[in-house]
């Protein structure tokens, strides 16, 4: 009883660091209609970033929490000019290609650079455990969970008690409305790319705390990321919190009574079922 | 002002593929083993680019699942070959026919999803599917995959070391398929699937029924899928569930139909035709300097290929020719 | 042939018997439940109450597809060519399932695109045509199966008054030929020109029944209308 119990919380403790990630690709989707099938090359690519500035410049994990999305938030402004904004406007099939096609050239190249080893950060407390009653959680997830709920609580703020959260909120319920009220469409677009990349480097730092990162490990991401939203549905935050709950409990529970590799198959089986009797998602927008 | 446009009649299109079968199948005497190793391999994948241009060029529905029909056709062919002698000649069809039968269960099953989570859905399906037959390996196989152990050239069993004979088989389904795309074209079945493609509710409203229409276009769609799955295997000998049902056969399947022409009948052969020799050249000239370079540099050039030229190659072509040619 | 209908919601109860033969035209202000009428006729949604009979059969709970068979055809507010094909092929298509010889279906399409002016345009590819072209194929396409009944749902809006004129004069020699039309549209005048009775729907109820001229001066109307 008790494994099922730490199986639930380490699970929900993972899905609070997905829910980020998630939250990151629905306002991108949100905002630029944009299927994004390379997200989680780019979470990757976080994921490296965190490593090398921890191992190699021994740069603490917290620092790298503001360190990482700052980079993010630099890059994804000639990423945004140079390689998304072609796809504005654009049918979702030339989206999944085009980024299909991305993924696999930024999936080589990590190859490449940096080789199929698989790489962690070597946090100090990351074998420790705390205990909570009767079941032990890894302390490093617990910490890192911590700090994603903190950062989904800021992300809720920004999106609902600022000007410009408000804007993105906006484009989300209603994209053509935007340049009726006098807001140039385009800018809007930049922002909510950047705000979907920073929030993108934020949980590859958190990830990092628990996980280890490998060239390959990005399509798994993606797919994870793009079950959350659909699940919960898309366009909202309480849909991404649900339906990145739902990944990460399945994972874990999966993990007590199946082989470890099965934990992927029980996230599509759950999602394709989803799919065939709630075409929509669970909640609709 | 009349315009004399170069019609692509039907007829016209006979023609093509007849010369391109005479072509074709004389290029072996002058080639090299290696070439005709590859364009066996071009002949299979344009097979299932064609099958996979049925689904999406004409249904309409974006699939990313396509490879577990060629995988499963694939390993139904293999076990009915090595433990049971069944000879190819007739397991490739149960091959395609099991392949056939996945793709109506899907079809039911999915019939309320659309556009994205369709894709979505059927992307999910050949990793369960790799994750399964990993596990379960005492039948599958597993990760190291089945050979085909025979010892002998053997018409029967389709076990050849000479590549040119599966040049040749492949070949003759090709050109079937074909002729089979273009009769479908000109089918009713061909103008409810491009009209469903188009706006299925439209035609929803003009007397077109989806949900038969989109039976009977997976039904096809994922048979002829199979038989390339079929064929590979007895090529290749050897198979195994990354090869069978992964990524890189995923999407190169799918941009053979996208460079080449989506929803044409002769897109996904010059696509494939496109794709495979420009991964090969990228193979021999980079990655013996920097290995996995070429990788990245294919996924940049798809990418070029998709911005550029979103229609595909075969809509580009016809247009220069429609100019030099025409009126 | 007599057509009562009740529905919950969008439309509240409404009933609408259209004779046989004649034009209809169908008005109301916006979000009156006036297309979400046409959806059901048409199959897409269920009525929650109520029956639907068409020349006595009962139609209700049918799929589109089916209904299209029952001899009921309908065009959309916002046209939906398909896209992808030539202006002929999307005549083909909307017959094939209702001809047995395809060669009665390409000449009736021939016939039908030469009624409509968009013969010169067969080859092209109807997502290049104008808005006005496409409302015209859009009526051409649902007539290429012959129905009975045809539904257009605002077939005036936003096309050149040219097209306009083609289309009335259509739907007038079509009537004649002993076709059923409704119209759904906010041009009041074209409404007023075309047909022989109209139908006032507000906030999902029939508010108004008569002819043109009656309609006008219906005080209902003008308080749903004008809010006055």
């Amino acid at each position: 009883m008790s494994a099922l119990v730490q199986s639930m919380a380490t699970g929900l403790l993972l899905g609070g660091i997905y829910a980020v990630l998630a939250i990151g690709l629905d306002i991108i989707y949100g905002v630029l209609d944009l299927v994004h099938m390379a997200i989680g090359e780019f979470l990757m690519l976080a994921m490296y970033t965190t490593f090398f500035l921890y191992t190699l410049f021994g740069i603490n994990e917290f620092i790298l929490l503001f360190v990482v999305p700052l980079i993010f938030l630099i890059v994804s402004i000639p990423c945004y000019h140079g390689v998304f904004k072609i796809m504005i406007g654009k049918p979702h099939s030339f989206h999944i290609l085009y980024t299909a096609s991305l993924s696999i050239a930024l999936q080589s190249a990590a190859l490449v650079l940096w080789t199929s080893i698989p790489r962690r950060m070597n946090i100090p407390y990351g074998a420790e455990a705390i205990r909570l009653g009767p079941i032990l959680l890894n302390k490093a997830l617990v910490i890192a969970s911590i700090l994603a709920v903190v950062v989904t609580v800021f992300t809720f703020i920004f999106l609902f008690k600022t000007d410009l959260g408000m804007v993105i909120r906006a484009a989300i319920s209603n994209r053509k409305l935007i340049s009726l009220i006098g807001i140039d469409p385009h800018r809007v677009y930049l922002l909510a790319f950047s705000l979907g990349m920073v929030l993108i480097g934020l949980g590859g730092v958190l990830l990092s705390f628990y996980y280890t990162v490998s060239p390959t490990v990005g399509l798994a991401y993606t797919m994870y990321m793009w079950v959350a939203i659909v699940l919960g549905g898309p366009g909202t935050i309480k849909g991404c919190l649900l339906g990145a709950s739902i990944i990460g409990v399945s994972q874990t529970i999966s993990g007590l009574y199946l082989p470890v590799a099965f934990k992927d198959v029980i996230v599509l089986v759950i999602f394709v079922i989803v799919l065939v009797f709630r075409p929509k998602g669970l909640f609709r927008k | 002002m009349t315009k004399t446009k170069w019609a692509i009649t039907s007829r016209s299109k006979l023609i093509t593929i007849i010369l391109l079968v005479l072509l074709s199948s004389v290029f072996p005497l002058f080639s090299s083993k290696y070439i005709i190793h590859i364009l066996v391999i071009c002949w299979l994948l344009a097979i299932s680019s064609i099958g996979w241009n049925i689904c999406y060029g004409y249904t309409g529905l974006l699939s990313f699942g396509h490879t577990v029909f060629f995988g499963i056709s694939a390993y139904i062919t293999l076990w009915l070959l090595v433990p049971f002698q069944i000879t190819p000649w007739i397991g490739i069809f149960i091959g395609a026919s099991i392949a056939c039968v996945l793709g109506l269960l899907i079809t039911f099953v999915t019939i309320r999803t659309r556009g994205i989570y369709f894709a979505l859905a059927t992307f999910a399906l050949p990793q369960i599917l790799i994750i399964i037959f990993n596990t379960f390996w005492q039948v599958t196989g597993g990760a190291y995959g089945v050979i085909i152990p025979f010892a002998e050239e053997n018409a029967y069993l389709m076990y050849f070391y000479d590549p040119v004979f599966y040049y040749y088989i492949a070949l003759a389904f090709l050109i079937s398929v074909l002729v089979l795309q273009l009769r479908l074209s000109e089918s009713k079945l061909g103008y409810c699937l491009r009209a469903i493609g188009s706006d299925e509710d439209a035609a929803n409203s003009l007397g077109i029924d989806p949900f038969r229409t989109r039976l009977f276009g997976m039904g096809i769609s994922s048979f002829v899928t199979g038989l390339s799955g079929g064929i590979f295997v007895n090529f290749l000998k050897f198979i195994d569930p990354v090869q069978a049902f992964g990524w890189p056969l995923n999407i190169q399947m799918i941009l053979g139909t996208v460079v080449g022409g989506v929803g044409t009948i002769f897109g996904p052969v010059i696509g494939v035709l496109v794709v495979v020799p420009l991964t090969e050249i990228m193979k021999l000239l980079i990655e013996q300097h920097f290995r996995g370079l070429n990788l990245v540099i294919n996924g940049v050039i798809l990418m070029l290929f998709i911005v550029l030229m979103p229609r595909g190659v075969y809509p580009w072509l016809k247009k220069l020719f429609e100019k030099y040619l025409g009126g | 042939m007599t057509k009562k209908f009740f529905g919950v919601v969008a439309v509240n109860k409404c009933t609408l018997n259209v004779k046989e033969k004649t034009i209809r035209g169908l008005i109301g202000p916006n979000g009156a439940g006036k297309t979400t009428l046409l959806n059901v006729i048409n199959g897409f949604y269920i009525p929650d109450e109520g029956e639907i009979y068409f020349k006595n059969e009962r139609i209700d709970g049918l799929k589109p597809h089916e209904i299209a068979k029952k001899g009921i055809g309908r065009t959309f507010q916002v046209s939906r060519p398909f896209r992808q094909m030539t202006v002929m092929d999307n005549m083909i298509a909307a017959g094939i399932t209702h001809f047995e010889k395809i060669e009665e279906l390409k000449s009736k399409a021939v016939d039908l695109l030469k009624l409509f002016d968009l013969y010169r345009l067969r080859d092209e590819f109807a997502g290049n045509l104008s808005g006005g072209q496409k409302k015209l194929l859009e009526m051409a396409r649902v007539l290429t199966f012959d129905p009975d009944l045809i539904m257009l749902d605002e077939p005036f809006h936003g096309i050149h008054p040219a097209f306009k004129a083609k289309i009335i004069k259509a739907v007038r020699e079509l009537s004649e030929e002993g076709k059923t039309f409704v119209i759904i549209s906010h041009d009041i005048p074209s409404i007023s020109e075309t047909c022989d009775k109209v139908s006032v729907l507000c906030a999902g109820e029939v508010i108004a029944e008569g002819t043109p001229e009656d309609i006008r001066v219906d005080q209902k109307v003008c308080e749903a209308y004008l809010g006055v």
